[in-house]
Order: C-alpha cells, then sequence, then structure tokens
C-alpha cells in the first residue's frame, strides 16, 4: 500500500475517534452547560474550580502520538497505532457518562440544548478536521505523531466550543424568545388575571404553591410550576397553561442579578406582592446583602401605589421594604412583633404536621395544616395575608389549609415501613436548615439521622454557617451522613463542635453511596432528615 | 351483519373506566351478529377509530399525544345529518392520499365508515348525561341505553331524588348549593342555611355528606365532620360542577345496589349486590370502585366488575331485597329509561330504613355481573344483544312519527 493511502486512511481514523470522542464529551459536558443556565462565566468556573479539563482522552491521544513518534519509519506499526487509537477514543466515548439518562438533573434537550450542541460539534469539525489534514500531510514523517497531538489539544479545548456555539447562537435564541414572549404578552393580556408577585431569598415557590391552592379556592388561580421563576420559564408556562378562565396568576420572580426582576415586572405588572425573606443566599451573584436588597425591591417598586404589599415581618430586609415602598395595603406577617397583621402562635408540630393559632383583625384563628417547620409556616401565613387581603374569608383559607398537600421535598414526611423521612431536599439555607432540625427533633421515633452535603452559595459565610447548622445538627442526630466534598471541613468541624461522637459521623464522595450505606443500615424506628440535595455540579469531582 | 359503532372515553373524570367498559364489552359482544367498530373519543373531546384502539396498552402511550398517525389510529367526527349512516374521516389527507386521489385512487375525503347502531359506553359528563345522546337522535340511527331525557335527568341528583320522591320512593333530606350562591368572600350563609336545614332532632347536623350534583362519579364526594370540613368539600365540588348537594350522612350506612332493564316494555330489576367498602372514611372511593384490592396493581382492573362486592348477601332480610328491587323499578320507568341502568340505595342499618341514592343511566361494566347472577341467568353477551335490539326497535317506533309539516310559513 503506499504512504498517501495510507495517510488518508489514517486520517479518517483520527477523525471517527475524535468525533466520536468529541460528540459524547460536549454532550455530557452540556449537562453542567445547562445547569449553568448556558451562562459561560459560570461554566468556566465550574471547570475550573471543578478541574474538570480532560484526562482520559488525552491520554489515549498522547500515547498513540508518543508510540508513533518512536515508531515513525515503520509505516504498519503507525498503521496498527493509529488503530488503536481510534479504538482507545470510541471506548472513552462509549465510557462517557449518558447525561440525559444518568445524573440527579437529567440533560433535558430542549431545542436550544440541541441547538447549542449541533453547532459546538459543528464548530468542533469544523476547527479539528483541515488541521488534521495539514499536519498528516506537511508533517511527513512525523504527520502522524503530530496529528495525534493535535487530538489532544482538541480533547482539552472540547468545552470551548459549547461556549463558543452558545455565544454563536445568542442573537438568534433572543428572536425566537422574544417572539415567544410577545406571543406571551398577548395571551396574560387577553385573559387579564390579577397578577400576584413573590420574591425572596427563600420560601418563594412553597408559598407561590400554597397561596396557587388558596386563590383556587376563589377562583381558577393559574401559577407557574415547580420553581420556574426566569422569564423564559415564564413564557414558556404563560403559553402552555394560561387560560381564559383564569382569575389570578401568582408568579414567582427570581432575582438573579439586579434588574431580573424588573425584567419579570414588566413582562407580568403585578398588582400585589409577597416579600418572603432578603437573605444571604446567592450573595456571590450579587457582591453585598446591599446589592441582594435592591434586587428584590424592584419588586415592591413595580406594585402600584394602591395595590397589595405583604412582607415577612420577621426579617429585617422584608420590613425595610414595607417602611420604603409602602402601598395603600401593606400587611406584615410573622411570629414576632406587635406590629403583625397576620401572626402565628401557639405553633405544635405533630407528627402528622402542625397546629397553630393564627391572627388576624383582632380574631384568633385556631388551625392544622400537613405542613411541617416553622419556614412552612411563615410561607403559609403569607400566602394566609396575601388572599385574606384579596377577600377571602380566614373561614375559607383556613378550610383548605387543613387540607394542603405537603409541597414536594420541602420537608415532606414520608413513611417507609417503619422508617420515617423528612424529605427537604431543595437548596438549602440556614433557617430552613434549623427548622428541618427541629422538626427531626419532635418527631416521634428511636434514631434520628441526618443525611446532607451542607448549604452552598453562601459567599463568605458559606463555612461558618455550615459549622453552625453542624454544631446544631450533633445535638439532635444520632447519626449523621455527610455528602461530598464541598463542605465536609466545615460540617466535621461543626459537628465536632456540636459534641458528636466521632463513629456518629461519617462521609461519603456521593448521595448514592451514602444512601446505599444507610439502606443496610436503617432499622425500624429511625427518622431520617434528607437536608438539601445539590445538583450534580456540586457533587464530588467530575473525572473527564 | 349489522354494524355497531362503540363510542366510548369521552371528556370526563370516568374516561379510563370507560375505557375498560368497551374494551370488555367489544370482548363479548356477539361477532357472529356483529361487526364492531370502536370509536374512541379522547379527553380532548376527538374521535378516533382504528384495530389499534383493542390494545390495552395503546391508550397510556396516546395519553398526550395528538397526532394519530404515528399511533395507528385514525381520526375521525360524526355529522348531525338525518340519514348519514355513519362516520366521517375526521383527519387531515397525507401527501399520498392526496396524489392517490388525483389519479381516482385512495381514500376519498367523505367516506363514511357505515355504522348501523350505536353503543354509548360513556361514563359521566358529555356521556351519560344526554349530550351525546342527542347527538345519536340528530342521526336518526339507533343507539343503545337510556334516551335524552332519562339521561340528563339522571345525571341530576337533586332532580332525579326530586322525581323518586314524587312517586313514593323515600330519600334523604338534601339542599342544593348553586354556585353563585356560594361565595368564598362570605361563606356564612351557606353554611348557616346548610346547618339549620338538615339538622336533626336533638340538634346537630353532623356528619354531612357533600357531593357534585352532576358528575356520576366519586370525584369530590366527601364526609365532612365540621364547618371547615363542609367549606373544603364546597371549594372542591365547585371546581368540579356548577352545583353541590348536600345530605344528612348516614352513619350506620350499607349501599345497596340494583340493576333494571326493560323486557317487553316492564322494568325488570336484577339481584341485589352490597359493595365492600375499604377506605376509613366512609366514602366509597375512586380507587374502591375501580383499582380493586389495596390499590396494588396485580391485575389489570376490569372497572366495576374489579369492585369487591357481595352478591345477594344472604344476612341481607328479604324485605330490603325486594323494596330496593321495587323501587328501582319505579325510579326507572319515572325517568323513562331504555337499556341497562344501575340504581343505588343507602341502608341506614340502626333506623333499619332503606333511601334511593342515585341512577347510574350508563353503568361501569353495564352492570352485567349482576345479569349473569341473577335468575334467570343472562350472560354479558346475550345482555348486549338485547341492548342493541332495544335500541332498533325504538328507532323503528319513532320512525313512524311524522317531523315534517310542510312547508306553509315561508311560502
Amino acid at each position: 500500500m503506499n504512504p498517501t493511502a495510507l495517510l488518508v486512511l489514517h486520517t479518517a481514523l483520527a477523525l471517527v475517534g475524535v468525533g466520536a470522542f468529541a460528540w459524547r464529551r460536549t454532550l455530557h459536558l452540556m449537562r453542567y452547560f445547562q445547569q449553568e443556565e448556558y451562562d459561560s462565566k459560570r461554566f468556566w468556573a465550574w471547570l475550573q474550580d471543578n478541574k474538570a479539563f480532560d484526562r482520559r482522552g488525552t491520554a489515549v491521544a498522547l500515547t498513540t502520538a508518543l508510540v508513533l513518534v518512536a515508531a515513525q519509519a515503520w509505516w504498519f506499526v503507525v498503521f496498527g497505532v493509529a488503530i488503536a487509537g481510534m479504538v482507545g477514543l470510541l471506548v472513552m466515548a462509549q465510557g462517557e457518562v449518558d447525561p440525559r439518562v444518568t445524573g440527579k438533573k437529567k440533560l433535558v434537550m430542549t431545542q436550544r440544548a440541541s441547538r447549542i450542541h449541533r453547532l459546538a460539534l459543528a464548530l468542533f469539525a469544523g476547527f479539528s478536521a483541515p488541521f488534521l489534514v495539514m499536519l498528516l500531510v506537511a508533517g511527513g514523517a512525523m504527520g502522524p505523531a503530530f496529528a495525534w497531538g493535535w487530538v489532544v489539544v482538541l480533547v482539552q479545548i472540547a468545552p470551548f466550543f459549547l461556549m463558543l456555539s452558545e455565544r454563536m447562537l445568542a442573537p438568534g435564541e433572543k428572536r425566537i424568545q422574544d417572539g415567544f414572549q410577545a406571543e406571551a404578552r398577548k395571551i396574560l393580556a387577553d385573559v387579564a388575571p390579577t397578577v400576584i408577585g413573590i420574591t425572596g431569598s427563600y420560601g418563594k415557590t412553597s408559598t407561590k404553591m400554597i397561596l396557587g391552592e388558596l386563590l383556587s379556592a376563589d377562583a381558577p388561580t393559574f401559577w407557574t410550576a415547580k420553581s420556574i421563576n426566569t422569564p423564559l420559564g415564564v413564557t414558556r408556562e404563560i403559553r402552555e397553561k394560561m387560560k381564559a378562565h383564569h382569575t389570578w396568576a401568582v408568579m414567582e420572580m427570581g432575582a438573579y442579578n439586579i434588574g431580573s426582576v424588573k425584567r419579570l415586572c414588566d413582562f407580568t405588572p403585578p398588582k400585589a406582592a409577597i416579600v418572603t425573606a432578603v437573605g444571604i443566599m446567592h450573595l456571590e451573584r450579587f457582591g453585598s446583602p446591599e446589592n441582594v436588597y435592591t434586587a428584590k425591591s424592584e419588586l415592591a417598586q413595580a406594585v402600584p401605589a394602591d395595590g397589595v404589599l405583604v412582607c415577612n415581618g420577621d426579617d429585617p430586609g422584608a420590613r425595610r421594604m414595607s417602611v420604603e415602598y409602602p402601598k395603600t395595603t401593606t400587611l406584615l406577617y410573622g411570629f414576632d412583633g406587635a406590629d403583625l397583621a397576620c401572626k402565628m402562635t401557639d405553633v405544635e408540630t405533630v407528627p402528622e404536621g402542625s397546629r397553630f393559632t393564627l391572627h388576624w383583625q383582632g380574631k384568633a384563628y385556631p388551625g392544622t395544616t400537613p405542613l411541617h417547620g416553622r419556614p412552612m409556616l411563615s410561607n403559609l401565613m403569607a400566602a394566609f395575608t396575601m388572599a385574606a387581603a384579596q377577600g377571602v374569608h380566614p373561614d375559607v383559607l383556613l378550610a383548605v389549609i387543613r387540607t394542603l398537600k405537603p409541597v414536594e421535598n420541602r420537608l415532606q414526611v414520608q413513611q417507609n415501613g417503619a422508617v420515617t423521612w423528612l424529605h427537604d431536599a431543595y437548596n438549602s439555607n440556614p433557617a430552613g436548615f434549623t427548622a428541618a432540625l427541629d422538626v427531626l427533633a419532635a418527631m416521634p421515633g428511636q434514631r434520628r439521622i441526618l443525611v446532607t452535603p451542607g448549604m452552598v452559595e453562601l459567599g463568605d459565610q458559606q463555612e461558618a454557617r455550615n459549622r453552625e447548622v453542624a454544631a446544631k445538627a450533633a445535638t439532635v442526630c444520632d447519626l449523621v451522613l455527610l455528602v461530598g466534598e464541598t463542605n465536609r471541613i466545615a460540617l466535621a468541624t461543626g459537628l465536632k463542635d456540636g459534641g458528636a461522637k466521632d463513629e456518629a459521623v461519617r462521609w461519603y464522595a456521593r448521595r448514592d453511596e451514602a444512601f446505599a450505606a444507610l439502606q443496610k443500615e436503617q432499622a425500624p424506628g429511625d427518622v431520617v432528615l434528607v437536608e438539601n440535595d445539590l445538583p450534580d455540579l456540586y457533587e464530588g469531582t467530575v473525572i473527564l | 351483519m349489522k354494524n355497531v359503532a362503540i363510542v366510548y372515553g369521552g371528556r370526563s373524570v370516568e374516561h379510563e373506566i370507560s375505557v375498560i367498559t368497551a374494551l370488555e364489552a367489544a370482548q363479548a359482544i356477539d361477532t357472529t351478529r356483529y361487526k364492531v367498530t370502536l370509536v374512541y373519543i379522547d379527553l380532548h373531546g376527538r374521535w378516533w377509530t382504528g384495530e389499534k384502539l383493542r390494545d390495552r396498552s395503546f391508550y397510556a402511550a396516546f395519553h398526550g399525544r395528538t397526532e394519530g398517525a404515528k399511533l395507528e389510529v385514525e381520526e375521525v367526527t360524526l355529522l348531525p345529518t338525518p340519514g348519514i349512516g355513519g362516520l366521517v374521516r375526521g383527519s387531515k389527507d397525507g401527501v399520498l392520499a392526496a396524489v392517490a386521489r388525483l389519479f381516482g385512487g385512495g381514500p376519498k375525503k367523505d367516506v363514511v365508515i357505515p355504522v348501523d347502531v350505536w353503543m354509548p359506553l360513556l361514563h359521566g359528563t358529555y356521556g351519560e348525561d344526554g349530550c351525546i345522546q342527542g347527538l345519536f337522535e340528530l342521526t336518526e340511527l339507533p343507539y343503545t341505553g337510556a334516551p335524552v331525557r332519562a339521561a340528563a335527568v339522571g345525571m341530576s341528583k337533586p332532580t332525579t331524588k326530586a322525581l323518586a320522591a314524587q312517586r313514593g320512593v323515600p330519600v334523604l333530606p338534601w339542599v342544593v348549593v348553586e354556585q353563585h350562591q356560594w361565595s368564598t368572600k362570605d361563606p356564612g350563609p351557606v353554611l348557616d342555611r346548610l346547618t339549620t336545614a338538615l339538622s336533626r332532632e336533638g340538634g346537630g347536623a353532623w356528619p354531612l355528606f357533600v357531593k357534585p350534583a352532576n358528575l356520576g362519579s366519586s370525584v369530590g364526594v366527601a364526609k365532612v365532620e365540621d364547618a371547615p370540613g363542609l367549606i373544603a368539600a364546597l371549594v372542591k365540588v365547585f371546581q368540579h360542577d356548577s352545583q353541590a348537594i348536600v345530605e344528612p350522612c348516614v352513619v350506620d350506612l350499607s349501599e345497596i345496589n340494583v340493576s333494571v332493564r326493560r323486557v317487553n316494555g316492564a322494568p325488570v330489576a336484577s339481584v341485589v349486590e352490597m359493595p365492600v367498602r375499604r377506605s376509613k372514611s366512609g366514602v366509597l372511593t375512586y380507587e374502591d370502585k375501580y383499582v380493586g384490592s389495596g390499590g396494588k396493581k396485580k391485575a389489570p382492573s376490569a372497572g366495576m366488575a374489579t369492585m369487591a362486592r357481595v352478591t345477594d348477601p344472604p344476612e341481607l332480610p328479604q324485605e330490603f331485597k325486594d323494596a330496593a328491587r321495587a323501587h328501582a323499578c319505579t325510579v326507572y320507568d319515572a325517568l323513562g329509561c331504555m337499556g341497562v341502568s344501575r340504581i343505588d340505595f343507602i341502608l341506614d342499618g340502626a333506623a333499619g330504613q332503606l333511601y334511593f341514592n342515585e341512577i347510574n343511566t350508563l353503568p361501569g361494566s353495564v352492570a352485567h355481573y349482576l345479569w349473569s347472577a341473577s335468575t334467570p341467568s343472562l350472560l354479558y353477551t346475550e345482555l348486549l344483544g338485547a341492548m342493541i335490539e332495544e335500541a332498533e326497535a325504538r328507532r323503528g317506533a319513532e320512525r313512524r312519527l311524522s317531523r315534517e309539516f310542510g312547508f306553509k310559513a315561508l311560502k
């Protein structure tokens, strides 16, 4: 066989191998890119933090290149090595995780995700093929070795093609999105429901769902699913689910940076608003607590002067907002304070939920609810206050509150045989964590077990806050299963501070490992609290 | 061979139960006499036909889909034209069919899928309440079961109870709450009215029973012990129905069901059955009725036939059995029912009193299990055959009625 034919064949082999590898690798990375909301800056930070650079593909390509350098004169060896290299890459490609079927938060191949991935592959192909051919042709005897060296570079820079693709698609994406949003605006204008906006560092999703249920007792109510709270998500929800008969619309508004709540308020102008908390969550994104306040106050500002503003009186930031942006009807709710429009006292945790007394307009209403924990009861008050302010009778609200379904994964109690599970898997915060521990302590049972990776997105307070809650956990729990590296040291130190014995604390790299261990360990009478469930982004190290 | 179209599914909370009833009936029907076309109405109200519909696993796959092509079913529709003689293809033609038609081949747009008899096996809204019966009337083709008036009246619990009471059949007192009377801003007046009207001797109205007045299923049915429970139940009912019916709740309660059909023009009652309740709430739940033992999915549900029951229970005194069968015939006749109905009674064990509760003019599983247990025993196949013959006879009689009065006023 003549050398030229061999070169062509060689190029083809290298392309097949690197192509297959690039396809699976970029797909794998798409999961993390998606979880970082296609934000290149955050994705890049994640890549760095996790040292998520390629190891496997590089090992294969580099070995191939080195062997080729050694064996440059032996054409049949060169050819054999190239085949081995290609097979190696194909095996690596086969071994890549498929994020569409595995992982806690699966990659959802939306049209946008597909577009980004396809263009990234096209860019990758366009970028890799000419160089490969050039190196092979111009490199002479060293051509194949150069080519495989280039493959090493290619697998290393694979993530950048995703970022580049996203950047290139951004203008088109915006046009499509603007079209959808205009459609959603029109639907909203035609249906014309009374829009109630909810924002806050935590509690907004639960508050939204409870308020949705309460207002449904009055008239058909639209509310966005799960924790959807961005213009993109709200647009889709409106287009798919808003119907002509909807009288109320409850919108969760996420503050991702200054201006994001304002954009949502321009899109779905609220007549009334709830502010649940101005906390230190997502401090990293804002820079300062004052910026968090400013971002959330955009909702209070958007409510017209004759509207309704309901603020959490137990939260200094939310309270301040009620003073700075008062409306005709400005109401505070909470557990403590003399000036609260709605106040809850006599809270009692029972296995089937909570008992309490609500004070509203000079009357006391004793009530029960299947919901657990003070933060959830605070959300309940927020929803009650808003619905009552809209004219729904407190008796009706309490009747519905008594039959509310627990919000999934938010201190949701589940009996699994003789073991009681408390699922509190949503993005955790210090107040929520502490309250969950209180509920854990109040539940009847034998051993109290905590499974947690700790809390994230708390900025420079992360270590201190995790240590604090861990110290409290030590006083409540008989066994603590820590998950992942992120907060490992802070939590372990905190547990020691709280007096936990060494044998009562265990550590697992991944959540499923902790659960597998728990499966073997659990005994009748156990009460297990699953506190926080971090996205794949935060869990362990991804070895690529 | 007669073409029988079994129409089922429908825009109703009992959609799935209807599917089960229909597939069961399609198995039981005498195929030497009848050629069956399955006509499935999906949850959005679109009509489909095709052999694939006989496969039980089709429905879960179809749920949420809108395009029939890939699922091997074809969209059809029914025009309210007298003498239309069947169904019209409803889906848009594919490119291939359009090209084929250019050359004189392929299906024509208005091809009729011939139907000689409609057999609605729908439960609840739009199917058991006279709606679809009205459409069938317009086609001038025979249809099995209750005619428009009986179906429409039977769907309204308060109307049927009033009619039954007028014929001397004992009923529990009831109060109807219209949606416009109910206010979430001020629930007091309605609550006061209910508790006053339904208070018992010695005071106190609780517990009460709250039901949607026009749904004919277990959805929204609740036993309530106090005012918050009553509020929550009314809120639930008004999400599904514009009328609620509230009754005193019989504490020592058992239920007795009887099926009635017409033989040679006169109503005949089947044996009685007593359903067995599993839930503690005192309400016969959707799960009790349809999902079977313990809610565990062992065998596929056979609809109403799944429910735990005792047929002709020996411990039930004969006087109650006789009374239930006699009252059932009275109610069936008062409504002008046809086909197979199931009439449900409440037995107050403490007071030894039987009350008419409700009628199902299109009962789940066509109540065939009651007829096969009766004497003389009637098998499902024979029951369906009798329903078809009855429908044809009725249409024959109605054909003699003149609908035309000449064209005079506009001449």
